[in-house]
């Protein structure tokens, strides 16, 4: 009898305090998988959800609060490349900081806006390019659905430059071959490195070239 | 008699077994920042040619100790030359001022700073006797920011965790921190050298503000400022437009 006392006073506390615990509790409703879980402060986590946290007593708070909110990742862990996967999770905050250093350049905020993404993964591609879109349509910027074009042997030649010098003179052939009006101004979105998680954008406006971030 | 001492001895050896067994295991939870996939494979030599400069400092009210952040360091230098870098090293205390904002001495150098805090701790006692602790919790940031010679930020990311010390068995909580945090510090130096690399390449003048004048058929429209071109040779003139064909004249009246 003794022992099992001694026992649950040694696990007991231990035991009770984890059973909630997001990383290693043992009640099936609050230990999810695939979850991604950031710390908060009190303030935070009633602003984010009131029903759950409630607030402090008129006479004071007599329990010492902490939060933690653990989301539940939208593709679990091993369904994408995990480059992919980086880039594609941070895709809404990265095309919202695009957006905003376009937004920024009073200069060219009149023209017509046309993206173009540049990724080894065609649906990756197209899911750069759709939200870099909707996020300067959020401000109010005019977007075009269509890319500037250039011809095969134009592409040949970019293909054989290094980097530093293929961008520039692809923005001129843009300008050079009419594919990029006056009235336009080009957004490209690159991948520059397959080890890197950002994404770089460039922007081409009268045949000039230069990178934003 | 020996029923009591069996019962007495069989207490005692539960109590040096739960006395032991106190804070044996070490869960660790990854939280924002730690969470995030990588793409980059520290067993490569990413970073050959490249040169770092690691600043550990020990946080506000000193949450690491001198020797703690002396031997973060230490590992992360290793990380670093693993994958082919060369890495200078700085020890110092309290938080990043003002004064890591100038620019650095040391160029052709990507300053990597590391700067702890501890969000949360807390401790569950028995009986609420202080010397009696059966789980420790506490949850740590550490805040990282690249900066390269002109003190540009490159890169800045927080990387949080959540360290459980309770009783248990097993875990290999120390090796999934480390992979997740040399991982992600890994990744973070690799986005800032690109960055780097991308946002020193040259820039091109703009053209002029004014439109060019518009030129008579049968001319090639000549730029008025052409932009400077850095070493390459000046681009070819477009052929000239070819003149307007004579309308044929019309057919004479019967």
């Amino acid at each position: 009898m003794e022992t099992l006392i001694l026992l649950g006073l040694f696990y007991g506390p231990s035991l009770i305090e984890s059973a909630a615990d997001p990383i290693d509790g043992y009640i099936a409703t609050t230990a999810l998988p695939d979850t991604d879980c950031e710390p908060l402060t009190i303030e935070a986590a009633r602003r984010v959800a009131p029903d759950e946290v409630p607030p402090p007593s008129a006479r004071g708070d007599y329990f010492d609060r902490r939060a933690v909110i653990c989301r539940e990742r939208l593709m679990p862990r091993g369904v994408r490349r995990s480059a992919d996967d980086a880039i594609l999770s941070t895709l809404r905050h990265t095309a919202e900081e695009m957006a905003g250093l376009v937004d920024a350049l009073a200069a060219h905020r009149d023209r017509v806006w046309m993206v173009e993404a540049f990724h080894p993964d065609p649906t990756v591609t197209y899911k750069i390019a759709f939200a870099v879109k909707n996020a300067l349509l959020e401000r109010d910027l005019r977007v075009s659905d269509r890319a500037p074009s250039l011809a095969a042997a134009d592409i040949e030649v970019l293909g054989r430059l290094p980097a530093a010098k293929a961008w520039p003179l692809a923005c001129k052939r843009y300008v050079a071959t009419g594919s990029l009006g006056p009235d336009r101004a080009l957004l490209a979105v690159a991948l520059r490195d397959p080890r890197a998680t950002v994404l770089h954008a460039g922007l081409c406006v009268d045949g000039v070239w230069r990178w934003l971030r | 008699m020996r029923r009591t001492n069996s019962r007495r001895r069989t207490f005692y050896a539960a109590a040096l077994a739960c006395l032991l067994a106190t804070g044996c295991v070490t869960v660790y939870q990854p939280m924002s920042g730690l969470h995030r996939p990588i793409a980059i494979d520290p067993a490569y030599a990413n970073f050959a040619g490249m040169r770092f400069t690691l600043e550990c400092r020990r946080g506000r009210d000193d949450v690491l100790g001198e020797d703690e952040a002396r031997d973060l360091c230490r590992k992360l230098t290793r990380v670093f030359e693993n994958q082919g870098a060369e890495v200078e090293t700085d020890v110092l205390g309290g938080e990043p001022g003002p004064a890591d904002e100038a620019p650095r001495a040391a160029p052709n150098r990507l300053h990597v700073q590391l700067t702890p805090r501890l969000i949360d701790q807390r401790t569950l006692n028995v009986l609420w006797l202080p010397f009696w602790t059966v789980r420790t919790e506490y949850t740590f940031a550490q805040d990282i920011s690249i900066r390269d010679a002109s003190s540009f930020l490159l890169v800045r990311d927080t990387l949080t965790g959540r360290f459980v010390r309770r009783l248990g068995f097993s875990s290999d909580a120390e090796e999934e921190f480390s992979r997740d945090f040399y991982g992600q510090l890994s990744q973070l130096a690799l986005n800032a050298k690109l960055r780097h690399d991308v946002l020193r390449e040259p820039v091109e003048a703009p053209p002029a503000a004014a439109p060019p004048a518009a030129t008579p058929p049968g001319e090639a429209p000549t730029p008025e400022a052409p932009p400077p071109e850095p070493a390459e040779p000046p681009p070819p003139e477009p052929a000239a437009a070819p003149e307007p064909v004579a309308p044929p004249p019309p057919p004479e009246a019967p």
